[in-house]
């Protein structure tokens, strides 16, 4: 974390990284395209995604958000709401929906960044639940707990709506190719730099001159702004919301925070990481121990999240960095040695 | 090491169990339903229904229309998340590829659940009830009960019909329900219907479920003055509300709204203080006959609706497949449109059976009123269905 | 104005044991700084020990909190070494996705061995109110208030007058300070821990005659637990008593004026302008 090596990362995008991102046109190839894996892998870019832009605040400046489906979920109502009474394409709704979330994010921004620590997640998580029973209360408006179907309008581009599985899996993948670029841009500009600095300490970051709630301001309007955008994408993919769901604390909040730790905090791959190890084993324990006895899938579930943060409590790629480290210099150690005859 | 771990993640979902050979003999049943979470109770009594229909039709030989093949029943846990409803739901349907699912109880998992059964054309079966999941449009969807709102109508006519037979005039009606899908549909039948009848609401109010305290939700019903109260919640808020009334010293009739009101927690809870407390129900016990002894016997419980009624569509589904004599999912659901099944155990329901409209709702079938009586609850209203008379809380 | 009145005296009531419940969190808090996510399940864990006294030796859940203290104790001693004490020095993120992770054990495990159904116990009096002046209270809610009351005072000695408890104290003000005087800040982690779950599982039996117990009941209190901690600011001991009677009170009263879906909102809206004009809470940390 204090590494200097990864404290200024380079600005060009790595050949390996384009590749293994490459990787990813590769699902929608081979599995069926109303499949169940196809499915468990467009939830995994969107869970990552959405562990992505959480990354920005969470992760860079470690300004733990327990609210982000404040935004997530006004980007859903927003696009669902244009549909259902203008008749506006969810493209555009999209949008709406971003620009919403990032004027949302300036409006909580305000009260919450005086905020440190627990006292900042908590604040957030007061303000998606705030969101969630207004959106319960103005039933006329939002459908209240009943929730919004979105309207079928068949296969179509323009209304963002899909009969198969793999138009959605393309967008998921575009919309993860979009931030994580931002993530990387975030990652090795200037704001970065600054987002870093008052991880450690505000008061050192505002010493050396970083206005840190201006940088907390752009961090967490970039990061609502994508998961407003996710809204619309899951509104779209699922065909129904409602406040209990898209304004969760478990469902959504808890969920990308958890991605992103377990991948790793402040790396633009951790969030893909941890998605790609946290959704498929939900659906893993879900298909493999239910039937049995009644929580036990559950329970496995837990458990094995409690090891996983046992064993790597700095998250997957901080440990696979420092492993590949290791064997580097091990590698090098060892040519050192075969070269001196 | 990027694609070592996509390879990690490859490996983990080969280990996903893959569909297994198809057997001749063996028909798979899906079931989605919230096994863990906060429904949980309730999801379990639906899945016990469904275990208890399937075990019962094998042993009396199997699917008669397919040989005799013998039902499999492949559980799916939604928990309390539509977006786990809708992905398990798409891993029944093409990697199990069950020919049909039933569930999922609660309204948000039915209608995250029936968008992927709808889209991959395969018959979704269910006894929730929000108005919206019929209102789609939907072709692939049979939902065996009535709608919310009708439900909500009935609530509120039934109880002023038995008010009126049994001499109590009921002018002003309290409305309090549970902001959920379940409690508004259900709220906004109660409130059509409580208007169109010229009675006086003098309370509609909806409150977060999950009380820690319904003390605020009864000093409202009290300051409202009420000649009746319709309270529609879930176990927990039920209790706490009848035993926050019961201190306050209110002693006005109550008419719950299924859910909390009709399971034998409810009077485990509340003993004699239940004693009276009429609900509104989709069906119950003292019409289920057979079944529902069988139940009893296994489970040391009375039958509850929700377990009646996931029985019931699996005896649904296996009358269609009988019909069409084909377990693809496109034959069973038009065997489905076209079904009208009378016989027993589905006669259990009231209307004594199922036919579909082209929406999916069964149109046979009505609401009955409910009251527990000596600890067990007791059909007493229509008079068609009525299988006790009514008593009026004193 | 009665109806005004009995919704203060009510929410004074429920907000006794709001505090006692959340109390046992920012104890954790203040001396191991760290946010227990799976509180709620304690309270849970201790309903379910006091359902079992009542089914199995009949006994009042009231009475049996005396037992539960010190059997939710080990386990949450239990939980510390095995478990968190392993994420003491690690980020907040971390200790966040332990403790969700331990909540989501504890309710599947309570799932598996007694199943998801809900139960309660029946007492003489949890459908009696008693009549003081014009005001109608509920008699569980009295008793339930008594036990926080007695609960509370018993912490407060217990953190005035004896030496563990000053140990603690001294922990919670300066860690480095206490190490230096010879406190092992690792026993008052076990210790801290080990009270702070208990507190909630007595509270769990306390609260029981009046509610139910099911896996995962301890949703329901989660919220109402971190606005009471935030309120009366995380660690402060005395703060959480304050902030459990406002958030009772609140609820109460709020009800009288606005619909009840509605109470929540005021409660975090209050919460949110407190943490923007105070952002350590209404009593601040180190006040205790």
């Amino acid at each position: 974390m204090k590494n200097a090596k990864n404290a200024r990362p380079t600005q060009r995008l790595s050949p390996w990284g384009l590749l293994a991102f490459a990787a990813l046109l590769l699902p929608p190839l081979v599995l069926e395209n109303n499949g169940y894996l196809l499915r468990v892998a467009t939830l995994t870019l969107m869970y990552a995604g959405l562990g992505g832009a959480w990354n920005l605040l969470g992760g860079f400046a470690q300004q733990i958000s327990l609210g982000h489906a404040a935004f997530f979920g006004l980007g859903a109502y927003t696009s669902t709401i244009l549909l259902r009474d203008l008749g506006l394409s969810p493209w555009i709704g999209m949008l709406v929906a971003a620009a919403l979330a990032g004027l949302a994010s300036l409006i909580i921004g305000i009260p919450t960044f005086r905020l440190r620590g627990h006292y900042y997640a908590l604040g957030t998580l007061a303000f998606a639940e705030v969101l969630r029973i207004l959106f319960l209360y103005f039933r006329s408006f939002t459908g209240g707990a009943i929730g919004l179907s979105v309207p079928y309008m068949g296969d179509s581009f323009w209304y963002f709506q899909f009969y198969g599985n793999r138009p959605y899996y393309v967008v998921a993948l575009a919309m993860l190719a979009v931030t994580m670029y931002l993530t990387h841009r975030v990652s090795t500009g200037p704001l970065g730099y600054r987002l870093r600095a008052l991880r450690n300490s505000h008061e050192a970051a505002e010493v050396v001159g970083v206005d840190t709630t201006r940088a907390k301001l752009q961090a967490n309007f970039l990061s609502a702004v994508l998961a407003g955008a996710y809204g619309t994408f899951y509104a779209q993919y699922h065909f129904f919301i409602d406040p209990d769901t898209v304004f969760g604390l478990m469902t959504f909040s808890v969920k990308m925070a958890l991605i992103t730790i377990l991948g790793g905090l402040g790396n633009v791959w951790g969030p893909l990481v941890g998605a790609a190890i946290l959704v498929p084993l939900d659906e893993w324990t879900n298909a493999v121990f239910t039937g049995g006895l009644a929580g036990a899938s559950r329970f496995i579930y837990g458990s094995l999240l409690i090891v996983l943060i046992l064993w790597q409590p700095r998250g997957l790629l901080y440990w696979a960095n420092r492993s590949l480290e290791r064997l580097r210099e091990r590698r090098t150690g060892a040519m050192g040695e075969g070269v001196r005859p | 090491m990027r694609r070592v771990l996509l390879f990690v993640l490859a490996v983990v979902m080969a280990l996903t169990p893959a569909a297994a050979t198809f057997a001749q003999s063996t028909v798979r049943i899906g079931v989605v339903l919230p096994l863990t979470g906060s429904q949980a109770a309730f999801g379990q009594a639906s899945l016990n229904g469904i275990q208890l229909a399937v075990d019962l039709i094998n042993e009396a030989g199997g699917v008669q229309g397919l040989g005799g093949a013998k039902l499999e029943v492949v559980v799916a846990d939604a928990g309390s998340d539509p977006t786990t409803a809708a992905s398990v739901t798409q891993r029944l349907v093409s990697r199990d590829r069950v020919v049909a699912v039933l569930g999922a109880f609660a309204s948000s998992l039915s209608l995250a659940a029936s968008e992927v059964t709808e889209r991959n054309r395969v018959p979704f079966l269910t006894m929730s009830f929000t108005d919206i999941l019929t209102q789609r449009g939907f072709r692939y969807l049979f939902q065996v009960v009535p709608k919310g709102t009708v439900i909500g109508a009935a609530q509120m006519r039934y109880a002023v019909e038995i008010g009126k037979a049994m001499g109590h005039d009921v002018r002003r009606v309290a409305i309090v329900f549970e902001d959920t899908a379940y409690g508004s549909s259900n709220a906004d039948g109660l409130v059509a219907e409580a208007e169109r009848l010229g009675l006086e609401v003098v309370l509609n109010e909806p409150y977060p479920a999950g009380l820690t305290d319904a003390t605020p939700v009864v000093q409202k019903i009290r300051n409202a003055r009420p000649d009746m109260v319709f309270p529609v919640s879930y176990f927990t808020d039920a209790v706490l509300i009848i035993r926050s009334m019961r201190q306050a010293g209110l002693d006005i009739p109550v008419v719950g709204g299924a859910a909390g009101y009709v399971i034998p927690e409810f009077y485990d809870a509340l003993g004699e203080y239940a004693e009276g407390i009429f609900s509104i129900n989709t069906s119950n016990y003292d019409h289920y006959g057979d079944l529902g002894r069988l139940y009893r016997e296994r489970h040391g419980q009375f039958m509850t609706h929700e377990a009646f009624e996931h029985a019931v569509l699996v005896y649904a589904l296996v009358e269609a497949m009988n019909q069409a004599r084909s377990a693809d999912p496109a034959r069973v659901s038009e065997a489905l449109r076209s079904l009208e099944l009378t016989s027993y155990p589905v006669s259990g329901l009231p209307g004594g059976g199922i036919r579909f409209d082209e929406t999916g709702l069964n149109v046979m079938t009505y609401p009955v009123m409910v009251q527990w009586q000596n600890g067990e609850l007791v059909t007493v209203w229509p008079a068609s269905d009525a299988l006790g008379q009514p008593v009026w809380p004193e | 104005m009665v109806e005004v009145l009995e919704a203060i005296a009510n929410g004074v009531l429920v907000g006794g044991v709001y505090a006692i419940i959340s109390v046992g969190l920012t104890l954790v808090y203040g001396i191991m700084d760290i946010v227990n996510f799976a509180q709620a399940d304690f309270l849970m864990l201790g309903m379910f020990a006091a359902y079992l006294c009542a089914q199995f030796l009949g006994l009042d859940p009231v009475l049996s909190s005396i037992l539960v203290f010190p059997v939710i104790f080990l386990v949450g001693a239990l939980v510390q070494r095995g478990l968190v004490q392993r994420v003491q020095k690690a980020p907040i993120v971390s200790q966040i996705f332990l403790t969700v992770g331990l909540s989501l054990v504890l309710q599947s495990l309570m799932q598996m061995i007694f199943g998801a159904n809900f139960r309660s116990v029946t007492t003489s009096y949890q459908t009696k109110a008693i009549s003081v002046g014009p005001l109608n209270l509920s008699v569980p809610y009295v008793l339930a208030f008594l036990a926080s009351a007695v609960m509370a005072l018993a912490l407060w000695l217990f953190l005035e007058r004896t030496d563990l408890g000053r140990c603690m104290r001294a922990t919670a003000q300066n860690r480095v300070a206490a190490t230096l005087v010879g406190i092992d800040p690792s026993k008052m982690y076990l210790v801290a821990f080990g009270i702070g779950t208990a507190l909630a599982g007595m509270a769990g039996a306390v609260i029981l005659p009046y509610a139910y117990v099911f896996p995962t009941v301890g949703h329901q209190y989660a919220l109402i637990m971190f606005t009471v901690v935030v309120l009366g600011g995380l660690g402060n001991v005395l703060g959480s008593l304050v902030g459990g009677l406002l958030v009772g009170v609140i609820h109460s009263v709020s009800a009288v004026f606005l619909p009840t879906q509605l109470q929540n909102l005021v409660v975090f809206i209050i919460f949110i302008l407190t943490l923007t004009f105070k952002p350590t809470g209404l009593v601040g940390r180190r006040a205790a």
